[in-house]
């Protein structure tokens, strides 16, 4: 396993990639055998549809075999970085499927209430359960109903501006309007906490 | 979130074989630029050049092989280029003398003058190699048999192994080829690897090796080792063994240069088998 109590054994997975780069598929069939269930079970979850799952699945493999230095270790797990992958994709296919809007909203609303999973902590994932964390829920948190619907689904939902508004049923330049005034009062809130972008 | 779920049993298979359709197993990423084998064994010859036009006089006493010192080592390679340009121009009495006792001489003990005669030497083989059109030429000498690329590239292994035996002895840090010149080597290495394990006797019993060099140069081979002679029920469960080494530290252990107990290996399957393969792998050096 690449994996020591849901734990990234770094030094076995750079190891694994140093094969794949090599072109040992037998290490891309590892890597598949460890985070197989992370990758199809997330893309699932997002399209309700086994097909696209399968297919999301199989294209973010494929992806790491062709560019397996796409993966920088530096910046976070293999698993996270995956599922990162996985994750636009299956937002991809919702919006190519058109008329799941609801659908994205209450996954994106999902993942914002779990992302103190032990998973998304062990796996380093886009959002960390430090101090700076906890500061950028509390201000999310704060923001008015509709700037907070709209910075999480354009940013964590990956949507664009255009399917957040038709997801939300208002004018496209209102969600800009309103990202842009989330965005700021996030920075404000972030700042008189002592939090600073990096 | 859990959203983790077992995916279907046949998509493990399907993401191997779409991965496989895209890039082949075995080709390694990123590719380095490809070179000719005249331009691999020209790079070498040009940074052993360069270090021994960098050495200072007493740096030449020193003894860095074979109780040779820089000046026995560089007239060693002067035979050796002047032996191998007698092949390439057809001459029989070069076949199947000793690499390392027919090479050895007596040179001119001044720096400039040993290194400017080996040059020279280096010089007109690239001024032969200029005018010949086939690489595929088996040439013969020193008891080698090899087409002439292969040969270019078996000469830009000595260069380079010779190269870091100077610089070993006078406390230089190794230099590693470029990744082009890596690649032709390692590819050599692993074609020439199935004649390296059989050179240590007969009777061996046949193994299947999943070769991993990672790296610059690196690639993955799949090579049936050992004898293959016997029976085919014996033939059906051949043992496999798996091993992962860096494509330099393979080269030098191809190059005689690494003792197999001392490289970095990561193994699998019937590791028993390892040790004969290492020793079949630095069997294939000629010195």
């Amino acid at each position: 396993m690449a994996q020591i109590w849901g734990v990234e054994d770094r030094q076995l997975v750079e190891h694994l990639l140093h094969r794949v780069s090599a072109g040992d598929d037998l290490a891309l069939a590892r890597i598949y055998d460890d985070y197989s269930a992370t990758v199809y079970g997330l893309a699932l979850h997002i399209t309700g549809n086994r097909r696209a799952a399968e297919q999301i699945t199989e294209d973010s493999f494929v992806r790491l075999w062709e560019q397996p230095d796409l993966y920088d270790p530096a910046r976070g797990g293999l698993r996270a970085w995956l599922a990162a992958m996985a994750r636009r994709r299956a937002v991809d296919w919702l919006r190519r499927s058109g008329g799941q809007h609801e659908r994205v909203e209450r996954l994106v609303r999902e993942r914002w209430r779990d992302v103190d999973s032990a998973e998304d902590a062990v796996s380093g994932a886009a959002i960390s359960s430090d101090a700076a964390h906890v500061a950028v829920r509390t201000a999310v948190d704060q923001l008015p109903e509709v700037n907070r619907r709209v910075l999480l689904l354009a940013y964590y939902g990956g949507l664009t501006y255009r399917d957040v508004a038709r997801a939300l049923g208002i004018p496209e330049d209102t969600v800009k309007s309103c990202m842009r005034t989330a965005i700021r009062r996030l920075a404000a809130d972030l700042a008189a906490t002592g939090v600073h972008g990096g | 979130m859990s959203s983790s779920a077992p995916p279907p049993s046949g998509l493990r298979e399907r993401v191997v074989v779409a991965a496989r359709a895209v890039r082949p197993a075995g080709r390694a990423v990123p590719e380095p630029a490809p070179i000719t084998a005249v331009e691999a064994f020209s790079r070498a010859a040009d940074a052993l050049n360069g270090l021994l036009s960098a050495l200072a006089d007493d740096q030449w006493e020193t003894v860095a092989l074979r109780g040779l010192d820089a000046y026995g080592l560089v007239a060693h390679l002067t035979g050796v280029e002047d032996d191998v340009r007698a092949a390439l121009e057809g001459d029989p009495g070069v076949a199947d003398i000793d690499h390392v006792a027919a090479t050895r001489s007596q040179p001119a003990r001044t720096p400039e003058g040993t290194r400017v005669a080996w040059r020279t030497a280096v010089d007109a083989t690239l001024t032969h190699l200029a005018a010949t059109d086939d690489l595929d030429q088996v040439v013969a000498v020193h008891r080698i048999r090899l087409p002439l690329r292969s040969l270019l590239v078996a000469r830009a292994f000595e260069l380079w192994a010779h190269e870091n035996d100077i610089r070993a002895a006078i406390g230089m840090p190794r230099r590693d080829p470029d990744p082009s010149t890596l690649t032709l080597m390692t590819t050599l290495a692993t074609r020439l690897l199935p004649f390296g394990v059989a050179r240590l006797g007969n009777g061996q019993a046949p193994v299947d090796l999943h070769l991993v060099l990672t790296g610059d140069g690196g690639g993955t081979w799949d090579l049936p080792l050992g004898d293959r002679g016997a029976p085919a029920p014996a033939l059906r469960d051949v043992p496999e063994v798996t091993i992962v080494a860096e494509a330099v530290d393979f080269c030098r252990l191809v190059a005689n240069r690494l003792r197999p107990a001392d490289l970095p290996t990561h193994l699998g399957g019937s590791v028993v088998h390892v040790p004969h393969i290492l020793a079949g792998a630095a069997a294939l050096a000629l010195d």
